[in-house]
């Protein structure tokens, strides 16, 4: 019965994140680019077993992303590194966000 | 009960505030008036398994100890990977930094941006804060 | 067994050899609309057991840039600060990207 009423506790106890930085810049576009601007974002994600990780290319790829959504200025972008917690496993996200207009 | 008052007065104590990043933008004074802006974005982080390893230390019986290292354990095996502060649940809640600051500064003309990640800390609970502070260029 | 034991030590030599990477921070600035020219720099230093005592390194990213771009205007400056863990050794290394726009005359 205690192991019935543990093991969902753990399992929920198991899906915590932590958030490492926000960084965000380029606030200088003025009143016309909020009004006749639109919000994108892009998400790419590294997963990472015990360590084994060779590469961030994933930031790249985030970049990538945002930058195809927008072939105009992009101003005011905000850039977040996050990681979501695992069983000997986690993800690094990146979380890249703009006006574009 | 000593034990317990003492561990509790650690704790409160232990109420610390912590800076983890700061990165400061350009700052343009040349444009006009400015007006301070802030933007403060936090959630509860909670550190299952040093809260589960401290109920641990204060169990009675012996055999409550090891259940609850063991399971003090098993949460940090489940929980593994990089962390800043202590683990939150939901990674979006820093999602809408940029709606606010624009929402605080209707001109959009922004400037002395301070990216601050940073947290008041309870020994296993906290609150993991993501502050903007900036200037509104008027 | 045996075999086990040789895919698992084959696993950590390669990892040990390659290192681990880990990402300490990244940002990037507003993206311009003429996307043609990318110009990047990478500046590294080999740390020992973490002791060190400057972090010139970075400058030189910094100037790289600048020299790949001279008379222009670099904006969309994606910076990445990285480390690669080997064994007793870390590298730490900034990553900088950025487009350049020549100003017409």
């Amino acid at each position: 019965m205690k192991k019935l009423i543990l093991l969902p506790l753990i399992l929920l106890a198991g899906c915590t994140h932590s958030i490492h930085m926000v960084h965000s810049d380029g606030f200088d576009a003025g009143a016309h680019a909020i009004d006749n601007g639109h919000y994108v974002e892009a998400v790419a994600t590294q997963d990472v077993v015990f360590f084994f990780a060779f590469d961030t290319d994933y930031v790249d790829e985030a970049k990538a992303k945002l930058e195809q959504q927008c072939p105009s200025r992009l101003s005011a972008v905000s850039t977040q590194f996050s990681t979501s917690h695992g069983f000997f496993h986690w993800t690094n996200k990146i979380l890249m966000k703009g006006l574009c207009g | 009960m000593l034990r317990v008052l003492m561990i509790s007065l650690i704790l409160i104590c232990s109420g610390c505030a912590r800076l983890d990043h700061i990165q400061i933008s350009d700052i343009d004074q040349s444009q006009g008036d400015l007006r301070p802006i802030s933007v403060k974005l936090s959630d509860t982080g909670f550190n299952a398994s040093e809260a589960v390893a401290i109920t641990s230390e204060l169990a009675q019986s012996e055999s409550a100890k090891e259940n609850l290292g063991d399971l003090a354990a098993i949460l940090a095996l489940i929980n593994m990977g990089p962390s800043t502060g202590n683990p939150v649940y939901n990674d979006r809640y820093a999602e809408n930094i940029l709606l606010q600051l624009h929402q605080q500064c209707p001109t959009g003309k922004i400037t002395a941006l301070r990216n601050i990640r940073e947290a008041r800390s309870y020994g296993p609970v906290s609150g993991e804060i993501v502050r903007i502070d900036a200037d509104c260029i008027l | 067994m045996k075999k086990l034991f040789v895919i698992l030590s084959s696993l950590i030599a390669i990892s040990v050899l390659s290192g681990c990477v880990s990402l300490n921070s990244v940002s990037l600035t507003q993206l311009p609309k003429e996307r043609d020219h990318l110009v990047s720099a990478t500046a590294s230093d080999l740390v020992f057991l973490g002791f060190t005592t400057q972090n010139d390194f970075v400058d030189e990213a910094i100037e790289s840039l600048k020299a790949q771009c001279r008379g222009g205007k670099l904006t969309g400056i994606l910076t990445k600060h990285q480390t690669t863990a080997y064994v007793l050794v870390f590298k730490r290394e900034v990553i900088a990207s950025g487009y350049c726009n020549i100003a017409e005359a």
